[in-house]
């Protein structure tokens, strides 16, 4: 029993490490499922913001009229911006997360969980702006 | 995701496990070990277990994260549209 105890003890730790990377490669999938939404959002909405913002320009009947209109869209564009912002903070963290030598999985687990959530708040976000745009 | 540099990692300390086994059990236990690491590399073959180029992945991920935080294009886009309004009001006067 002495000589098999070890035995198991290693063969219980791979099973336990089997787990874990299972799970921290489920985090890593969440992450870049994360950022690759991330990265279409923010290419559609930089060409979208621009178009918006020419059309703006090429509307106004004077330079006052165009920087009011300019300036009520950026206003409404502002939780926008922000949530891209809030987004890269947690793609950032939860790319830290798994980059350290033996991550935790319910810390990464979570952190991507977190980048996941953020995302689709920012596409909300985006979705209720188009809304409002005259 | 496991990179190739991961695989190699593992199998190297699989193989020690399996000789440590030899040792203190004998051929048939280890022949079992090698039989489980058969099985893990079948799903490595299969793609069950993903081979990644986590530094190229990665490297990928910050340069978004950067990008992204930074908002450099679309702030760029404003002072686009800034600059076409000025222009197009000092060149050709109010409306």
């Amino acid at each position: 029993m002495r000589r098999i105890l070890p035995f198991l003890l290693v063969l219980a730790f791979a099973c336990g490490g089997a787990q874990k990377k299972l799970q921290v490669d489920a985090a890593q999938d969440g992450l870049m499922t994360a950022a690759a939404a991330t990265a279409t959002a923010y290419d559609l909405f930089v060409v979208w913001d621009h178009e918006t913002e020419m059309s703006i320009v090429n509307k106004a009947a004077s330079a006052e009229e165009g920087r009011a209109a300019l300036a009520a869209h950026r206003l409404r564009k502002a939780p926008v911006l922000g949530a891209f912002e809030v987004v890269a903070i947690s793609l950032r963290a939860a790319s830290k997360a798994l980059a350290i030598n033996d991550p935790d999985p319910a810390v990464v687990a979570r952190l991507a969980a977190d980048a996941l959530r953020d995302v689709l708040a920012l596409q909300q976000a985006i979705a209720r702006m188009k809304g409002e745009t005259p | 995701m496991i990179n190739a540099s991961a695989i190699l990692h593992l199998v190297t300390q699989a193989l020690a496990i399996v000789d440590r086994v030899h040792k203190d059990h004998g051929a048939e236990k280890a022949l079992e070990e090698l039989k489980k690491l058969e099985a893990i590399m079948s799903a490595v073959k299969r793609g069950d277990l993903k081979l990644l180029d986590v530094p190229k992945a990665k490297a990928e991920l910050d340069a978004l994260i950067e990008r992204v935080a930074s908002l450099d294009e679309i702030k760029k886009g404003e002072q686009t549209a800034d600059d076409a309004l000025a222009k197009k009001f000092d060149t050709g006067g109010d409306k």
